[in-house]
């Protein structure tokens, strides 16, 4: 993104190589900056997260779900689908034009989107009705500043609010028509459908059931309930992108050095509980080439910066649950 | 500078003599094109009322297994392929009984150095703005015979031909790719359930489509207000005064339609000229 | 599909219309693959037959058609011509286009740029880049446009473009460092399925599109989804190469 002058790209490249390799902020080649991070930044979502790293790259990470009709002519899938958007403030990027930057947004979207949609990533507990509703899970990822790394945080935040989300209980309500309405229940699928209905346990729906022949639908039991962990949420990959200026790597570029050295490898890793660890994703990006030896040495390599990644970021996700659990109650404590 | 004059060292005298030729063809095209016309001959040796090799490709490389027809032709180094697409819709409230046909050609920026990437340019527009006037003109196939269900549902067929190679006339060639393709469509047989309102298709069942009429077309340009060049390429067409093109049914040989851009044509010529032509085209229909 | 669907620079048709919706009976498309079943039709090795021709757009520099069974994409390459924004440039530009035709997938893609589109140009782009001597051509750009008539899986329409762009690059006498190849391989089950279809993508837990320079043994761009273990992408990293020389 950023141009540099080609005296500064050497200087930058030569500090890199040298031994002991230099960087302009004095960390060592796979030292990280620090990594701020909170859940349940935005009120309205079902689970979001703010990232920051050293203050020089802002994330904001937020998922919200919709209710989808599940119908052959619609979107809407069986079992509820995920869509992740990533969209970049321009004044992240001042010295973009807008087009690079509609490219830029499409570039991270792609990526992020192809990694966290996989099927094999999928939450189970998405579907409401078979074959009738779903939750949409939209991911929205709004980049704020970029001081360099931006695809790390990227997948850290979205797993901080992929962990944070919460899927409302349902139920599911039948309606019955009773002999006497029955023939202006099949009569007009129109308005006549919603005569008396029996629904199970009594309780009385507010649902219009129209369109639906013999219809079928769903309630929340509770309002005030927060729902549901999405399943599977431990299996929510972490990236950690190797920035390559052979014979080195080193990790958490600035800005300055991701202009240096263009070529990178992004490495995405799932670490389930009881099986070895996953790769979701894995992409080289820049010009540039590497050999075959070099690149089982980087993927082993990544692992393991991965691992200790996720390891923090599970700890941190924990003490933030444990943090927003204490202010609720003392909140409540208040009012009473 | 210095790799060029140590290029054309290098090169035997016959390659010498070709690469001045190209240079010269394209810094003076109109006096080039003028000496080959003063010895009645085209640069790529036609005479100039000869047409280019047509091929009409709708089994190999023509097929496609995504589009319910499909069709490639060649005309000369011109190259359109074109696939028909079917999907079905409501139909238009003024017309509840018919179907919709809507042909699209795009001339994308792999096909000529003309070309940007982007939205369609005037060319492409104004071309398929023709080939669907052709369409209609020629009554190609009766719009109600698309009917599923009147008022509720119909086929639409969407007729996309892309340029692969832009070497000149394209419309004749699109409207060749465009009649090849939906003379090879099939469409899966639709039954409407009045119940739920949707239509449900059977794979198994399919019918070609009722083709009552093959418009082929012909076109030709006017150099210097005095030649006729049949069938104009690319290096040709911008230098024309006018061009004008002749529709007409291939089978029964009746005029469908006669569309002149410019003036000074001897209509009566051309059409002639097309008649002469129509058998060849017919058969390769 | 979408609804503000006029566009007065094309033909319209209706304002909503959808793919034919075809009975429950029918959804049998083929035979779907389960765990355990080998693969029909090929070996887990095998790739598709390739037909690879170059210079069919005489109007370009270079040019290559590629034909894999189903996927079949044209490409041609123009430059280097002068680029056209103003400000100065050390190395050429290597600007990659791909434009699916409306017809080219199962359902129809509206005419339009669309995300897809530009996904599959960064990763052919990712691959090729590094391959051309964009040092030898400052202030100019070489444009590469790819069109897919027909397509079967985006992993093979990634690969088999590479392949078809690296063609027409050397067709256009643009200098490399060496020919890219490119080949996508699947893990389906405990099997390693080289250049799989896009049925068989959807039945497998993760695929892998390895480019190389196989003159110089050297990986150009890899391209990983889905789930794999380690050794997994190590071992497919190893067999496409050994595969993919023509």
């Amino acid at each position: 993104m950023l141009s540099i002058s080609k005296a500064e790209k050497s200087y930058i490249q030569a500090g890199l190589t040298a031994s002991p390799p230099s960087r302009s902020d004095g960390r060592g080649l796979l030292d990280c900056r620090s990594v701020a991070l909170e859940t349940g930044v935005a009120p309205l979502a079902n689970g979001s997260a703010r990232l920051s790293i050293a203050g020089a790259t802002e994330v904001i990470a937020a998922a919200k779900l919709d209710v989808e009709t599940v119908d052959d002519g619609t979107e809407g899938r069986d079992g509820g689908r995920l869509i992740c958007t990533v969209s970049c403030s321009p004044s992240a990027y001042p010295n973009l034009s807008s087009s690079t930057l509609d490219d830029l947004q499409a570039d991270l979207t792609s990526l992020l989107h192809t990694t966290l949609t996989h099927p094999t990533l999928h939450p189970q507990n998405l579907g409401i009705l078979p074959g009738k509703k779903s939750w949409l899970l939209s991911l929205d990822v709004l980049v704020l500043a970029d001081g360099g790394n931006v695809l790390d945080a990227l997948f850290l935040a979205s797993r901080a609010a992929l962990w944070d989300t919460r899927v409302p209980r349902t139920r599911g309500v039948e309606y019955k028509a009773r002999g006497r309405t029955a023939a202006t229940a099949t009569g007009g699928q129109g308005e006549g459908g919603r005569g008396d209905m029996d629904v199970d346990q009594e309780v009385q729906s507010g649902f219009d059931s129209r369109m639906i022949h013999r219809a079928t639908d769903f309630e929340l039991p509770d309002y005030w309930d927060e729902g549901e962990v999405l399943e599977g949420r431990e299996r929510w990959p972490v990236a950690v992108t190797l920035n390559l200026e052979p014979p080195i790597h080193f990790l958490d570029a600035t800005s300055q050095e991701e202009a240096a050295s263009p070529l990178r490898l992004l490495l995405a890793f799932a670490f389930p509980q009881e099986t070895p660890p996953v790769m979701q994703a894995m992409r080289m990006l820049g010009p540039g080439e590497v050999v075959l030896t070099e690149l089982k040495e980087l993927i082993k390599a990544g692992e393991n910066y991965a691992r200790a990644m996720h390891a923090a970021l599970n700890t941190k996700l924990r003490e933030e649950e444990v943090r927003r659990n204490q202010r609720a109650r003392e909140r409540f404590e208040l009012h009473r | 500078m210095s790799t060029t004059t140590t290029t054309t060292a290098s090169l035997t005298p016959a390659e010498q003599e070709a690469l001045k030729a190209s240079i010269f063809q394209r810094l003076h095209p109109r006096v080039y094109l003028e000496r080959f016309i003063s010895e009645n001959i085209r640069p790529d040796a036609r005479q100039l009322d000869a047409w280019r090799d047509v091929s009409i490709n709708v089994e190999k490389i023509g097929s496609i297994s995504t589009a319910n027809g499909s069709a490639l032709v060649r005309l000369g180094n011109t190259t359109v392929v074109c696939g028909v697409k079917a999907e079905i819709a409501e139909p238009e409230l003024d017309r509840p009984g018919e179907g919709f046909l809507v042909p699209n050609l795009d001339l994308p920026a792999m096909c000529s150095p003309k070309f940007k990437p982007g939205p369609p340019t005037e060319e492409a527009q104004v071309l398929s703005d023709r080939l669907n006037e052709a369409l209609i003109a020629s009554n190609i196939l009766s719009l109600s015979s698309l009917c599923i269900r009147s008022g509720k549902a119909a086929w639409v067929l969407y007729v996309d031909a892309t340029c692969i190679n832009y070497d000149g006339n394209v419309f004749d060639a699109t409207l060749l790719a465009m009649v090849a393709a939906l003379k090879n469509t099939k469409l899966p047989q639709a039954n409407f359930d009045e119940e739920t309102g949707r239509t449900i298709c059977t794979r198994s069942v399919s019918a070609p489509l009722n083709i009552t009429c093959t418009p082929v077309a012909m076109s030709f340009g006017l150099f210097d207000s005095t030649t006729l060049l049949t069938d104009p390429t690319a290096f040709e067409e911008p230098l024309l005064d006018s061009t004008l093109t002749v529709v007409v049914d291939s089978v029964s040989g009746a005029l469908i339609s006669v569309t002149q851009l410019g003036a000074g044509i001897d209509v009566q010529h051309c059409i002639q000229a097309a008649e002469q032509r129509r058998p060849a085209l017919a058969e390769l229909m | 599909m979408a609804q503000a669907n006029f566009d007065r620079r094309r033909i319209n048709g209706p304002e909503e219309s959808h793919p034919p919706i075809f009975g429950a009976e029918e959804l049998v498309h083929g035979s779907r693959w389960k765990a355990g079943q080998p693969r029909d039709s090929r070996k887990p090795e095998d790739i598709r037959r390739i037909f690879l021709k170059s210079g069919l757009i005489d109007q370009a520099n270079g040019s290559a058609y590629i034909e894999t069974e189903r996927t079949k994409i044209a490409c041609a390459i123009y430059g280097p011509r002068q680029s056209k924004n103003t400000s100065f440039n050390e190395k050429g530009k290597l600007n990659v286009e791909v434009k699916f035709t409306p017809f080219s997938c199962d359902r129809r893609r509206a005419p339009m740029r669309d995300a897809e589109d530009r996904s599959i140009a960064v990763a052919i782009h990712q691959a090729l880049i590094s391959s051309v001597r964009l040092e030898l051509l400052p202030k100019s750009t070489i444009d590469v446009f790819l069109t897919v008539i027909e397509a079967d899986g985006i992993e093979g329409c990634i690969a088999s473009g590479i392949v078809a762009a690296s063609t027409a690059l050397a067709d256009g006498g643009i200098e490399m460092i060496g020919l890219v190849v490119s080949c996508a391989a699947s893990v389906v089950g405990s099997e390693t399925w080289l250049d799989p279809t896009e049925a068989e993508t959807q039945s497998s837990e993760g695929t892998v599109i390895l480019s190389c320079i196989p003159a110089l043994g050297t990986i150009t761009s890899l391209w990983q989804s889905g789930q794999m273990r380690q050794h997994d992408v190590l071992r497919v990293s190893l067999l496409v190469p050994s595969r993919a020389y023509f």
